[in-house]
């Protein structure tokens, strides 16, 4: 670190050798960098290092990865943008004439759910009505808060308005959904739904030749839109994750076992080899 | 304002990643905030008008690494920057956490000028002089606002 006038800080050095300093500033590096064997070696440092760097990402290479990532952050800021903000005032005035007895009661289920609660990483899912669409309340564990648990958020397009989806909306057919996960460091992952039919329909990756490599960065919205067919009374999204590269055959083996049995499909867990991890969120289908 | 990505990778690349790597000494972290570094300059590329992309770039990524170290909760590992190292400097991952709550409350209600000077002066090392001029201000501003700055630090030090 320098602060004084007599050695020239990386920052001023870096921008010297791009010519971006004003000239005043270029004229009194270069005049030190005349005088001084340390600054030459390392602007030459800077060059060799330069050329090393473009030779080990080449830039058509890395231009491609950033508008990829690009593409997938301007897609998040339109849903951030065009997203319905939860009108908690509207959502009161509306049920108000329940919200008392359920306050009461959500009292009750509160005390006894904390007398109940450890550390095992629980959640506390406080169900919304389930004809308003998604109106539920649910408080997350620890775990979450702190990002660490993978998860999905599941996005439907509404007329002009995106609005994300909680847990047991309610959903209809030709619905548009959009899917993103959050990795939560995991590099693993895939992404596939089971319907009221018995159907299992991979989401991620699209097909089984494909990697299950998840992007790490914060939300990651999934290449393509989903459209509901008309399959009833749900359609359970899972997210299963791992450390290691996972084997898509037994993943997908073991959600068709499950989706045999549609009571056991909408509530039951995989059953999934060692250190997998699984994530699921369901939707009701409307009028079924 | 369009940007050629490729063009500007060539360009000023290789110093983002250098400043990545300085700040988080991971070089697959350091190559992941170089590329955070690239889509947010073309997510806000109606924004930049500067003379100089250099400067904004390497102010970017400086940016994003401190925010990487805060959101993995490390300590600013690699840094000489007398504040940060003192404060933020453990070892210990109960201490770093706690540390970084410290650094959360020095930039709270600070305005975000007043980041970038502390990290010119006490991260890059420049001058009271160079850093007036790289944010437009009068040195006496400048040193005003680093003395604040400190004074705020050794009250939270004292708490």
């Amino acid at each position: 670190m320098s602060n004084t006038n007599s050695a020239v800080p990386d920052y001023l050095l870096e921008r010297f050798l791009l010519n971006e300093l004003p000239k005043k500033k270029m004229k009194e590096i270069s005049d030190k960098v005349e005088n001084d064997p340390v600054l030459q070696a390392k602007l030459d440092e800077l060059r060799k290092s330069n050329e090393e760097i473009l030779a080990m990402f080449p830039a058509a290479e890395f231009a491609a990865k950033v508008n990829d990532r690009y593409k997938n952050a301007a897609r998040l800021d339109q849903i951030e943008r065009e997203i319905e903000p939860f009108d908690f005032g509207r959502w009161m005035r509306k049920w108000a004439y329940v919200a008392a007895p359920i306050a009461a009661s959500l009292v009750v289920v509160i005390i006894v759910s904390l007398s109940n609660f450890t550390s095992t990483g629980n959640t506390i899912v406080i169900p919304g009505n389930s004809g308003n669409g998604g109106n539920g309340v649910t408080v997350i564990d620890e775990n979450r808060i702190k990002g660490l648990t993978p998860y999905l958020n599941i996005y439907r397009k509404q007329g002009a308005k995106i609005v994300q989806l909680a847990e047991r909306s309610i959903a209809e057919a030709t619905d548009m959904l959009q899917i993103s996960y959050v990795a939560s460091g995991r590099p693993y992952g895939m992404i596939f739904s089971i319907d009221g039919n018995g159907v299992v329909t991979t989401h991620y990756p699209e097909f089984s030749s494909k990697p299950t490599t998840l992007a790490q960065q914060g939300e990651t919205l999934l290449g393509k839109a989903y459209m509901l067919d008309d399959a009833p009374y749900f359609e359970r999204f899972f997210f299963v994750t791992s450390d290691k590269p996972i084997d898509q055959d037994k993943v997908i083996l073991a959600a068709e076992k499950l989706a045999v049995n549609m009571q056991i499909a909408m509530t039951d867990k995989l059953v999934l080899p060692a250190g997998l991890e699984q994530y699921s969120f369901i939707l009701i289908k409307e009028g079924k | 304002m369009q940007i050629d990505i490729e063009e500007y990778y060539k360009q000023y690349g290789p110093m983002v990643l250098r400043r990545c790597r300085s700040i988080l000494r991971d070089p697959n972290k350091a190559m992941d905030a170089m590329q955070d570094v690239f889509v947010n300059l073309m997510r806000y590329r109606d924004k930049l008008t500067g003379q100089y992309p250099s400067s904004l770039l390497y102010r970017m990524a400086t940016n994003i690494c401190l925010n990487i170290l805060r959101r993995d909760k490390l300590g600013p590992q690699a840094t000489d920057d007398e504040i940060l190292q003192e404060i933020a400097g453990s070892d210990d991952i109960h201490g770093a956490f706690e540390a970084r709550d410290v650094v959360d409350r020095i930039f709270t209600d600070e305005k975000e000028s007043t980041k970038t000077i502390a990290v010119l002066y006490h991260l890059d090392g420049l001058t009271l002089d160079e850093v007036a001029e790289e944010v437009g201000m009068s040195v006496s501003g400048v040193r005003k606002r680093l003395r604040n700055l400190r004074e705020k630090v050794n009250n939270l030090k004292e708490v």
